[in-house]
């Protein structure tokens, strides 16, 4: 509770008044010379609880009828989140606003989404804190900006809905340090959020930092939590994994269009329709959803694709986060992909250039077998993937492999297969390790992402039927490898590293017969593939990206599609420039609906004043907080009637003295004679 | 002090207008004088009593030879006796008789003054004995007398009275009844602040020996109302003792002590067969008095004569 004429709390102690009254009345005493004093002695001894009590009543009476009066006086109000700003307004307060994709959703039976719903409490709250500086800090630019009109919060356009994901602790920093530039008084922080849990990042190291900066602060401020989630409720979610263009054999502009789909079914299961519109043309199919988490393949005849190519989207049928129901794809003729395959092994050569290009009729994937001496021969800038089978090359090719990762491209690394020592890109091996009669198996790998994934229609890649004799493990030096297959022992079978925009990837077994049934092709062929593709992204600008991520620099992109107002900075939709389309989606982290207990809000942000509003997502605007004078008057009102009740009940002790009726018969009698 | 000053309670008016009416008593008397009052004994006056049977050694003058003519019995022919009448005046002078609400007003002992000296001036010039007994922490008694210094002396005594100490009503009425034997008149005016029990001890002990008893009770209204609307200090008349209190607490529960002790007085009264006046001082002690004697004559009336 607060107060809207807050005066200072002594002026409470009138609620005394009553009581020092009756206690100077009670000193105020006069004397009187008694003689009937048998009888007061005994009605004093007598003296009557319920007098006593009625006394006390009065005296309570009379005190809460002021205490309410004043109360009403000052203007109170209710609400719960605003409820301890009592000392009055602070002088900044600072609305960081969770707008991210997630934040379309929508609460049951409501058709407003949590962005607005937020967006009303916030201008109600605001009103409360006429006083105060309002500074607006969203999750898709992070810039302080200043807000000279709070009723307006709800039409500005950088509190509009967007695709983005939100990375609070990045904005909780923002908040802090424009606290720190500009010094305020005292400020507050009014978080909007849905709590989701791939924002806030709850088990980020940066918390204790970000609460060890609010608790330095030298101004008091508080934070204040409006807590948007939701829990229940259906919610359908699609994203393009891929689209992939594929020419017919011998065609230039006709082929095959393949789309993989991830379906988030929040738990239901049946059949729904999915609305696919391809150029403009939009069609139906039906999709079975059984899985919490769904790969659905799509596959498409192109008669014939555009010069710029092709674009589209998927929609799922409207649910209670109409946000993630849509995604979109961009589609084009294929780049040319080159892979270079520098083996010291004959026979691996061969495999690992027959995964690079099966079949050398088509153009599209052209591998070159080369030993290490010739590495510094190949065409680096025109090629995505280099295949890397034997021992760390001389400097000057390395130099050029690390240039080449780092501007994207992607480097496969295959066993020495003699003795230890150091790979390509500071890779080193290990000794070759020998089975015996049982052989090495591959029991873990990432099904979902990376090259060993599933394939499009879900089917997993037989690793599991890969032998394994002999096998040579890589250490990646640094922390940051990513293990995507593992040995029933737990050493890595397939290891990646991040190299600037380009990847390092690790086999721990070669394609020959005494190592691995390897070369037979099932595993090889996709991961070959899979890596090639990877490498050749950089080569191609990208036809799909991630809303907030992607920056469209100078160059203006106009929305293909028409239906709404979008900016390519920060809205999932098709994008056109220059004869080329973007398809730009909602980040992946946004469909994820684990959301950070509202408990651990106090553990993140230990020592923070911290106050969180719970359940703000059945809370009407206007209920956010109410005055409730109009209560406290009632409630003097009610006490007034008590109290006159009281004072004048005769069946609580008549007050008022009253002269007795004449005891004798006072009529006088005539005087007889 | 000049003496006629000290008179100056007695109202000759007053005492003139009521000494048309006569006071009478509701029992038969037992005087030494021939007077205007019922004796208790058979006399010579002109009104017939009784006849009764003639025993040896009655005088044979009274014999009604009319009814032995008829009967051929001795029956007596009786007369009634009057006799004068001694009459006690008890005059409460203890220091809670000082009590007056009105500032300017009469005290309650003023008012008793007031009573007990119209009453004993009619007494007197209707040929009665009258005697008083004041008390407080002490007793002082004037046996009765008829004669007219008697009364100068009984008026001039109550005009000396200052009303101051403690009274003790019970044992004074009970030293009273053992001294007093013989029938008499006891006028009793006080304000009677005592315990109830006691006090109807004391009046059943004076009606054991046949005394017709009255009582003046005087109350003022405010003792009544008490309607006091701020804390008062109490101070005790007689004790000296304080009470502060708030008399909006304590209001009820003193009229509720006050009316029961008032409704088992009267009871009591009425029981013992005490001619009981319950007075206010605000009330004319003419009007008092006249009531007080016009009941007694019809009393007496209704009692034969």
């Amino acid at each position: 509770m607060s107060l809207l004429q807050p005066w200072t709390s002594w002026i409470f102690l009138a609620v005394l008044l009553p009581i020092i009254i009756h206690m100077l009345n009670r000193l105020r005493y006069r004397t009187v010379h008694w003689a009937a004093m048998i009888f007061l002695l005994k009605a004093n001894k007598a003296a009557t609880r319920r007098a006593k009590l009625r006394q006390y009543l009065l005296l309570l009476f009379r005190s809460l009828i002021l205490f309410f009066l004043l109360w009403a006086m000052m203007r109170p109000i209710v609400g719960g989140w605003l409820g301890s700003a009592a000392g009055g307004a602070p002088e900044v307060v600072l609305v960081v606003l969770d707008r991210s994709s997630s934040m379309e959703g929508r609460a049951r039976e409501s058709q407003e989404s949590k962005r607005q719903h937020a967006l009303a409490l916030l201008a109600q709250a605001a009103k409360q804190s006429a006083g105060s500086r309002f500074v607006l800090i969203e999750n898709a630019l992070r810039q302080p900006l200043e807000i000279a009109d709070t009723a307006s919060l709800g039409a500005m356009q950088m509190a509009e809905a967007t695709d983005t994901a939100a990375d609070i602790p990045a904005m909780l920093r923002t908040a802090l340090d424009y606290l720190v530039k500009n010094k305020p008084g005292s400020a507050e922080v009014w978080l909007a959020s849905d709590l989701q849990a791939s924002n806030w990042r709850p088990d980020s190291a940066e918390w204790q930092d970000i609460a060890a900066r609010f608790t330095a602060l030298p101004q008091e401020t508080r934070m204040r939590v409006l807590d948007l989630s939701s829990s229940g409720g259906t919610n359908l979610s699609a994203a393009v994994k891929s689209a992939d263009f594929r020419l017919a054999r011998g065609a230039t502009d006709n082929g095959q269009l393949a789309l993989s789909l991830e379906i988030k079914t929040g738990g239901a299961t049946g059949t729904f329709p999915l609305l696919v519109t391809r150029d403009g043309a939009k069609s139906q199919t039906d999709i079975v959803l059984k899985a919490p988490v769904q790969r659905q393949a799509l596959k498409f005849d192109v008669a014939k694709l555009a010069e710029a190519g092709g674009w589209g989207k998927v929609e799922l049928p409207a649910d209670d986060h109409p946000g993630d129901n849509a995604a979109y794809f961009v589609y084009r003729t294929p780049t040319p992909l080159a892979a270079a395959v520098v083996a010291t092994l004959p026979g691996s050569g061969a495999s690992l250039r027959y995964a690079a290009a099966p079949d050398k009729t088509r153009t599209d994937r052209i591998a070159e077998l080369l030993t290490p001496t010739g590495a510094s021969g190949i065409h680096w800038k025109g090629t995505a993937l280099v295949v890397w089978q034997g021992p760390a090359s001389d400097d000057a090719v390395a130099k050029q492999l690390q240039a080449f990762v780092e501007s994207g491209g992607v480097v496969l690394a295959f066993p020495t297969g003699g003795e230890s020592g150091a790979g390509p890109l500071g890779l080193s091996w290990g000794a070759v390790e020998n089975s015996g009669k049982d052989l090495f198996r591959v029991t873990n790998w990432d099904e979902r992402d990376g090259p060993l994934s599933n394939t499009d229609n879900g089917t997993a890649l037989p690793l599991a039927r890969l032998e394994v004799s002999r096998r040579q493990l890589a250490h990646i030096a640094g922390e940051t490898a990513h293990v995507y297959a593992t040995f029933a022992d737990g050493q890595p079978f397939l290891t990646g590293q991040r190299i600037g925009a380009g990847t390092l990837l690790a086999c721990a077994t070669l394609p020959e017969a005494d190592w691995s049934t390897l070369g037979d092709g099932f595993v090889i062929l996709p991961l070959v593939q899979r890596a090639l593709a990877l490498g050749g992204a950089r080569l191609a600008p990208p036809s799909m990206a991630v809303a907030g991520e992607w920056q469209p620099g100078d160059v203006t992109w106009n929305s293909v599609e028409t239906d709404r107002r979008r900016d390519p900075r920060w809205h999932a939709g098709l994008y056109q420039s220059a004869g080329r389309y973007l398809a730009l989606n909602r980040p992946d982290i946004e469909d994820n609906a684990d959301t950070v207990a509202r408990e651990r809000l106090p553990e993140l942000l230990r020592g923070v004043k911290l106050t969180v509003l719970a359940g703000a997502l059945d809370l009407k605007a206007d209920r956010l907080q109410s005055e409730i004078w109009p209560a406290m008057v009632i409630a003097t009102m009610a006490f007034m009637c008590l109290e006159m009740l009281l004072a004048t009940s005769k069946t609580l002790i008549p007050q008022r003295p009253k002269a007795r009726a004449a005891k004798p018969t006072e009529k006088k009698e005539e005087v007889a004679v | 002090m000049n003496p006629s000053t000290n008179l100056d309670f007695l109202d000759q008016g007053v005492i003139a207008r009521l000494s048309r009416l006569i006071l009478n008593v509701r029992n038969p008397m037992l005087g030494s004088v021939t007077g205007l009052h019922r004796s208790a004994t058979r006399g010579a006056s002109v009104e017939f009593a009784e006849y009764r049977k003639y025993a040896p050694g009655d005088d044979i003058k009274f014999l009604d030879w009319r009814v032995f003519a008829r009967t051929d019995k001795f029956f007596i022919r009786e007369f009634e006796a009057d006799t004068n009448l001694r009459c006690y005046l008890v005059v409460d002078t203890s220091g809670s008789m000082k009590y007056t609400s009105q500032p300017d007003g009469g005290t309650r002992f003023d008012y008793a003054r007031k009573l007990a000296g119209t009453l004993a001036h009619l007494l007197v010039h209707q040929g009665d004995a009258v005697g008083l007994t004041c008390f407080a922490e002490k007793v002082m008694d004037l046996p009765p007398r008829h004669t007219p210094s008697h009364l100068r002396q009984l008026c001039q005594t109550l005009a000396d009275a200052k009303p101051s100490g403690e009274s003790n009503i019970v044992q004074t009425l009970h030293d009273f009844a053992e001294r007093i034997r013989s029938r008499a008149l006891v006028i009793v005016v006080s304000d009677l602040f005592c315990e109830v029990p006691e006090l109807l001890d004391a009046i059943k002990h004076l009606r054991f020996y046949k005394h017709d008893v009255a009582l003046f009770h005087l109350l003022d209204r405010q003792e009544m109302d008490f309607d006091f609307t701020r804390p008062v200090r109490f101070v005790d008349m007689e004790s000296g003792a304080d009470l502060i209190t708030d008399p909006a607490i304590v209001r009820e529960a003193y009229r509720e002590a006050l009316d029961d002790y008032l409704t088992t007085l009267r009871h009591g009264c009425q029981q013992f067969h005490v001619d009981y006046h319950f007075t206010y001082l605000d009330q004319t002690f003419e009007g008092v008095l006249t009531q007080f004697m016009l009941q007694r004559l019809r009393a007496s009336k209704k009692g034969g004569r």
